[in-house]
């Protein structure tokens, strides 16, 4: 009783306080990674830390995220992956501004950088692959506004994003944090149906995209201007033990001085079935070069068509630890490229 | 000093409220409670779902909305994801933080029990939580029950 007692008394002397509290949250991971490429072939990691606060004062909330990473090096990078102001003045209208993940397609902005809510142990291609940044434009900076109609009667609502952002820096790993590349800006559409009721947990939405790529001629860099547009389109639905995320994103690059076209096609789809803490999954991951875009090519992004099959499980120990284990294989024109890898994600 | 009074009076009701716990062989049952000063006196059960869910995240005057919650093996925990939304509290938690990670839903507040949470709730105007009927039919002043519909 008298600790009780104690506990009861001390939250009672700060709850004056605790409007001006912030609460930290930590994310991360542990990993082993064994493959059969290049002189080492099985390796420990322990690449991200992830560090989140987020405020709220009235209509107003902070959102801040400092991602401390080792992104395909042995040395650590500090980034502020998330620096952004949010009001809502309507229960159904919502702004952003700031440095914020786009809101394209699904996963970007469903999982952001918290490896422990994902089901896999890694993000599909399309976001970010093996020590380079995907090809979707998922990192940016601008304003963000939101907005939701409730259908009715329990039948779910529509909701639309509509971004104005700096766009693509001056290859896929740079955000234009303090400058953009030109005068141009992107612009970033989104529209959902989330269902309700019986539809609870469907997800149905489709995305336009529209930028300018400004040309960087630094040596082994290099890459023309190009006008871009994405067109992308997602279904997902979360039950209580059924997990399915599809995604498909068109790119088509043109480059602005010759005309010459680049268009690539990437899609995935992502399947689990839960029992208990269990989820066993599948993913398999598709990814067309119509013709390779100097834009993803100067980034190291691959240059011919592959698939990625992915089969592994996750066991959700505790609301803040869960362990994942999978195997994958790249099916491409050369040498098949085969993963196994066992994580440990955290969410404190 | 005031407010040093009031702080003092409510550790007195919230130890006569812990003097009164149901005992352990009984089922908890919870209600709803907020700020009295929170004109909101009803929820539906879909309500309370979009809250705790993380849709409805604003009072009806705008104002950010803000959940107490127990910690994952507590009754209140327990009872919010079995009769609310049928899974386990291990689940719900991992949802409500998936939510806050998202930048969708404030972070909440975690009360380690009925005192607790009514401590909180009496500090903040907006704030929502829950509290065993038995905490419930003892409130101090600063606290009310949301009536569920």
């Amino acid at each position: 009783m008298s600790a009780r007692v104690g506990a009861i008394i001390a939250v009672a002397c700060m709850a004056g306080s605790a409007r001006g509290d912030t609460v930290i949250n930590f994310f991360g991971d542990v990993d082993y990674y064994v493959d059969h490429h290049g002189d080492t072939t099985n390796t420990f990691q322990a690449p991200d830390l992830d560090i989140f606060a987020m405020q709220t004062d009235g209509k107003f909330a902070f959102v801040g995220e400092l991602l401390v990473e080792a992104f395909g090096q042995n040395t650590f990078d500090i980034d502020a992956d998330r620096l952004e102001v949010d009001y809502k003045p309507l229960a159904w209208l919502h702004f952003r501004a700031g440095r914020i993940r786009s809101a394209f397609g699904y996963y970007g902005d469903a999982y952001q950088n918290g490896k422990f809510f994902m089901l896999t142990a890694l993000w599909p291609e399309m976001y970010e692959g093996n020590g380079f940044d995907g090809i979707v434009p998922s990192h940016t900076v601008g304003l963000h506004a939101d907005a939701s109609r409730e259908l009715g009667n329990d039948v779910g609502r529509i909701t639309l994003d509509a971004e104005v952002l700096n766009g693509r820096g001056p290859n896929l790993d740079t955000v234009t944090v303090y400058q953009d590349q030109g005068n141009h800006k992107g612009i970033d559409l989104r529209a959902r149906y989330v269902g309700e009721g019986a539809l609870d947990g469907l997800i149905v939405g489709a995305n336009m995209y529209i930028d300018r790529i400004e040309s960087d001629l630094n040596v082994g860099e290099e890459h023309p201007a190009e006008a871009e547009l994405i067109l992308g389109a997602h279904a997902v639905y979360m039950g209580d033990r059924a997990h399915v995320i599809t995604e498909a994103a068109w790119f088509r690059d043109r480059d602005v001085v010759t005309q010459t076209l680049y268009e690539t096609i990437a899609a995935f789809g992502e399947f689990g079935y839960g029992f208990g803490d269990y989820m066993p999954y599948l993913r398999f991951e598709y990814l067309h070069i119509g013709s390779p875009d100097p834009y993803f090519v100067a980034s190291g992004f691959p240059t011919y068509d592959h698939e990625i099959v992915t089969a592994g499980a996750k066991y959700t120990a505790t609301a803040s630890v869960a362990f994942k284990l999978q195997g994958s294989v790249t099916v491409q024109p050369t040498m098949n490229d085969y993963r196994a890898l066992a994580q440990a994600a955290f969410a404190f | 000093m005031a407010s040093s009074l009031q702080r003092f009076a409510l550790c007195l009701a919230i130890i006569a409220l812990m003097s009164r716990a149901a005992p352990a062989d009984q089922p908890h049952r919870f209600v709803l409670v907020r700020n009295a000063k929170n004109p909101t006196t009803h929820m539906s059960l879909e309500t309370m779902k979009a809250v705790y869910s993380g849709r409805t995240t604003t009072w009806s005057n705008g104002d950010m909305l803000v959940v107490v919650i127990g910690p994952e093996d507590s009754p209140a925990m327990a009872w919010l994801a079995d009769t609310v939304f049928n899974v386990s509290a291990k689940t719900l938690l991992i949802r409500i933080k998936q939510q806050v990670f998202r930048g969708e839903m404030p972070h909440p507040i975690t009360a380690a029990d009925d005192g607790a949470a009514i401590a909180a709730i009496a500090a903040q105007p907006n704030l929502v939580g829950l509290v065993s009927e038995a905490a419930a039919k003892a409130l101090p002043s600063g606290v009310a029950v949301i009536a569920s519909e």
